[in-house]
């Protein structure tokens, strides 16, 4: 350790204590939310109404938080500090790792690539089976993050080579801010950007995240209302709108169903919502059907069967879906791309891995059948 | 387990070394049923996968019940004559005549094994048709284990690289220490990776001290990373740590060779190889997968019944009728039809006693003159 003179140790132990001493105080003075607010990087939420006494609205996404000040939101990202909305949810991602795009799960969308992968802590639904709930249910400022700016984020992509930045692991509805100001960095050197989301937003701000997003793969949890507000706490309608809107915006769109055992695995419910998909979204948007792993508040149930997974591929499929997956349980073969027309398997995968991808300028090699997706 | 076979052979398997080696051979193969188990889940394979690789071993066991007669009159005669040589030879005498006999016993005695090639090449490809590319992309990195790896445990990680999760939460630990602990967490570490590499490969002291100064290295990298740069390499340097170790060094060259191999066995015949070829050594390997797969299609007590009821139909034929020729040929189906089955063995049995009293039931392989 190196060596410090009386004169330095005694300057430096006054500047400690004024500092403890005025970190004291701005907790005493603004109370310990605000001013934990105050310390942590924060910015002004764009879609938020005032209302009188210092309340303020978020207009994010349907809950509609209506918070005193100091009150958190229940994504647990954002504040009202002194009547303002203000998100903590900027350049602190709890999770950043390099991932194949297979694990968003994106099918159809550059097969094979790598995706950076942000997340930042905080969730507006509180599903019972979160995977990520050490993430998802905490306040970003109460887990360990890493300080990553918007202009680092597009130089880590350069200096690993990545062209595509994702959104997933927690909900990216919550920091949309921060996505936008990303994207719109990444977008300017060439790259994309994806996004997994619950899609329980509200129909503005999805406009804005829809200009900034080349694709989406949406969760949707399950078909009924109960079901929504039995297990996430959020419900059905919004999540369908939301669909809708981003099929009518022309973006790229697949959809996962995560199939819990005994709670939305009858095959009436399983038949309905593919034929919703079928009729607002086109039989060719591709449809996944996920396998549910024991977790967080769910972890009393089994994983679910194989024969469910493989029963709803075949519901799908006979209602008029041209491109259904199994995710979560492989090797399996519904894990594969065929040609609906000539049944040719185009890709094919292990897990996350491409073994072998046939297609060629976006069609079938063999009967020249175009296949919907991203390709290039 | 040459020196086993030998022991057995010269009649003096009853040391403990002997006992030992028994029993392990046991122990291998209740180990290759749990891999196979573990294999079996982790491919998610359909009843109808597991009924046709079901019946290709049944074939392949029948194959070998029409061929045992003959090879064991085979070896038999093998047995003799290296028990006869092994005495001359211990006195320290070659005699000539009993030196060609041995030498065409010699070349029989691998004719035995090269007897099942081609049933084995046959049925091999029909079992390649099987599985989908995606399985069989699993069986080629699948190593025989106790405890399915994590990729087979949890679908969610299915096909992907092994998880490193545990260096990391240990990196995190690292790099989350105060600046003066990271030294000495950094050099008891370092002296853990050694520890664990040489129980495994017994290194020298010279290759101890090499790995230690590597982990090192490697440690302190981690340590004074900036945190993003960390979270996008921690994955690439967790593989470091592990892969460039000796044990996986060794581990991966193993695999390398096994690439090696397969590429050079041109020939049909050596690419089904069960020593290159995963597919056959963990799929057609009748007296582990038989037992294996009756369990997992549930059909082991039905197998049972059916195989006693069919070995006392011919028992009660033979005691009615007396005719020990057709009575062979019976016990042969029954030991063919329900191999590894209580009523199997009772058939094998009693098919040998009729060899006994009437040797020429049996026609086939011997030394030739």
């Amino acid at each position: 350790m190196e060596a410090m003179t009386r004169r330095e140790f005694l300057k430096r132990a006054g500047e400690m204590g004024l500092a403890t001493a005025g970190l004291s105080l701005l907790f005493e003075v603004l109370g310990p939310d605000v001013a934990e607010a105050a310390i942590y990087r924060h910015r002004p939420v764009r879609f938020a109404k005032k209302l009188s006494r210092k309340r303020v609205q978020c207009l994010v996404c349907p809950f509609r938080c209506i918070l005193r000040p100091g009150e958190i939101s229940q994504c647990l990202t954002k504040q009202n500090i002194n009547g303002q909305l203000m998100t903590h949810a900027w350049d602190n991602p709890s999770i950043i790792s390099v991932d194949p795009i297979e694990k968003m799960p994106l099918y159809h969308y550059l097969p094979g690539a790598k995706t950076l992968t942000l997340a930042i802590g905080g969730c507006n639904l509180h599903c019972l089976y979160c995977q990520n709930w050490q993430e998802s249910q905490r306040s970003p400022a109460k887990q360990r993050t890493v300080e990553l700016t918007v202009n680092g984020a597009v130089k880590a992509m350069k200096k690993e080579d990545i062209k595509i930045v994702a959104f997933s692991y927690t909900e990216p509805v919550v920091f949309m801010e921060w996505i936008e100001a990303v994207s719109r960095a990444a977008h300017k050197k060439g790259y994309r950007c994806v996004l997994a989301s619950a899609a329980y937003i509200n129909p503005k701000p999805l406009k804005r995240l829809i200009s900034v997003t080349d694709a989406f793969i949406v969760t949707l949890k399950g078909f009924t209302e109960d079901f929504y507000r039995r297990v996430t706490g959020a419900s059905l309608k919004p999540v369908l709108e939301t669909l809708k809107q981003i099929k009518k915006a022309k973006k790229h769109l697949e959809v996962v169903n995560l199939i819990v055992p005994t709670y939305n695995d009858k095959e009436d419910e399983i038949r309905k919502m593919c034929v919703w998909v079928r009729d607002n979204l086109g039989d060719e948007t591709p449809m996944m059907f996920s396998r549910f792993v024991p977790a967080y508040k769910l972890r009393n149930l089994p994983q679910t069967p194989r024969k469910t997974l493989e029963t709803a591929v075949k519901i799908a499929q006979d209602v008029g879906l041209k491109f259904v997956y199994i995710v979560n349980l492989a090797p399996h073969p519904a894990n594969d791309t065929y040609c609906p027309k000539c049944k040719t398997p185009l890709i094919k995968r292990v897990g996350l891995r491409i073994l072998e991808n046939n297609i060629k300028d976006g069609k079938c090699p063999k009967c020249g059948r175009k296949i919907p997706g991203v390709w290039k | 387990m040459a020196v086993f076979v030998v022991g057995v052979v010269l009649g003096q398997d009853n040391g403990a070394s002997a006992r030992m080696q028994r029993k392990e051979a046991e122990l291998s193969r209740l180990h290759q049923k749990l891999s196979l188990v573990n294999l079996i889940n982790g491919l998610h394979m359909t009843k109808q996968q597991m009924r046709k690789v079901y019946d290709l071993n049944l074939r392949l066991e029948g194959e070998t019940v029409k061929q045992y007669f003959g090879v064991l009159r085979l070896q038999e005669q093998v047995e003799r004559t290296w028990q006869r040589w092994y005495e001359e030879i211990v006195k320290g005498n070659l005699p000539k005549d009993l030196m060609r006999e041995v030498e065409r016993v010699d070349q029989a005695h691998q004719r035995c094994g090269y007897m099942m090639r081609s049933v084995v090449r046959k049925l091999a490809k029909e079992l390649e048709a099987v599985f989908t590319d995606a399985q069989k992309e699993v069986i080629r990195t699948f190593d025989p284990c106790t405890v399915p790896p994590k990729d087979m445990r949890n679908p969610v990680r299915a096909g992907q690289s092994p998880s490193h999760d545990k260096i990391i939460k240990a990196f995190r630990w690292l790099r989350g220490l105060p600046p003066f602990r990271r030294a000495a967490a950094i050099n008891w570490a370092a002296e853990k990776v050694v520890n664990a590499e040489d129980r495994l490969d017994k290194l020298t002291d010279e290759e101890k001290e090499k790995e230690r100064q590597r982990v090192k290295k490697l440690l302190w990298k981690v340590v004074r990373m900036k945190d993003v740069d960390f979270e996008l390499e921690k994955e690439k340097l967790a593989k470091q740590l592990v892969e460039e170790g000796t044990h996986e060094g060794l581990k991966k060259k193993a695999k390398e060779l096994e690439k090696l191999s397969q590429e050079l066995a041109r020939t049909l015949e050596a690419r089904y190889d069960p020593r290159v070829n995963r597919l056959v050594r963990f799929f057609l390997n009748p007296s582990v997968v038989i037992p294996v797969l009756r369990d997992k299609l549930g059909i082991t007590e039905q197998v049972e019944k059916e195989a006693e009821e069919a070995f006392r139909k011919v028992k009660e034929r033979l005691e009615r009728e007396g005719n020990l020729r057709e009575a062979f040929d019976a016990f042969c189906d029954v030991a063919a039809k329900y191999p590894f089955t209580k009523a199997a063995k009772k058939a094998l049995d009693s098919a040998e006693d009729i060899v006994k009293k009437m040797p020429d039931v049996v026609s086939g392989a011997s030394v030739r003159k």
